[in-house]
């Protein structure tokens, strides 16, 4: 793995985390609990994150190996976080909810939304190279 | 203004540190991709340890957690796993992920 590559993840996973934490200042702002901004905040990076790494993966991304790591393993791996989902958990776990078990299920949505944001982006690109051809 | 500059510095420097340590971890797999089950189970660990602690909070919590773990790496191996016939490895990397991250943050901030 050259030097270059981990360069590019670096500033592709500064930018993303920035951009995360951006998005978690702005929910914030109308939050009312720290458990709601960060289902609401999870969700957005989350879902979309997953559906930009489709694009990355797919073979409508033409570009230099370079600019795939940036976008894939740096931005939307930054911009994506496991962390928080399991601060959610943890924390409906805690007790800091009274309606812990809608948490939970909350972050399996989420896992499942994420997943088929992944799918449905990445084959579509997919098929629509295939159509040109 | 001096504040969330530094924030923001400190929030980019450690999510770019966590990205690269990921992304050397993240290619292990066996039967599961336990590259990114580790860093995600890690990653929670450090938020754990860090909640509660209101100068660590945003560099350890957004910064290194956040760029340590991944969710969209996750959502890819899945698919991988998915579409190559592993139905039931999907499901169990879907379970282990959700539950392994969720018992590190609760160790940590139970524990330390």
């Amino acid at each position: 793995m050259s030097f270059i590559i981990l360069l590019a993840v670096f500033f592709g996973g500064a930018t993303g985390s920035l951009a995360r934490y951006l998005i978690w200042l702005g929910v914030e702002q109308v939050g009312v609990s720290l458990l709601l901004v960060e289902v609401v905040a999870t969700a957005i990076v989350n879902i979309a994150g997953a559906g930009l790494l489709g694009f990355v993966h797919s073979p409508a991304f033409k570009v230099s190996e370079k600019k795939k790591s940036f976008w894939g393993a740096g931005f939307a791996g930054g911009f994506t976080t496991m962390s928080g989902l399991a601060l959610i958990t943890a924390g409906a776990a805690l007790g800091l909810s009274e309606l812990g078990y809608l948490y939970w299920l909350a972050v399996i949505i989420q896992f499942v939304v994420g997943f088929l944001a992944y799918w449905f982006v990445r084959s579509g690109f997919e098929k629509t190279k295939g159509s040109v051809r | 203004m001096v504040e969330i500059l530094v924030g923001a510095l400190a929030v980019g420097l450690l999510g770019g540190a966590g990205s690269v340590v990921r992304h050397l971890i993240g290619t292990w797999r066996g039967f599961l991709p336990w590259g990114i089950l580790v860093v995600n189970s890690t990653a929670s660990f450090v938020a754990g340890f860090a909640i509660g602690t209101d100068v660590y909070e945003l560099g350890l919590i957004i910064g290194l957690a956040g760029g340590l773990s991944t969710f969209s790496t996750f959502a890819a191996q899945s698919y991988e796993l998915w579409v190559g016939g592993q139905k039931v490895r999907t499901l169990l990397n879907g379970l282990a992920n959700l539950l392994l991250p969720a018992l590190s943050f609760l160790t940590a901030s139970i524990l330390l």
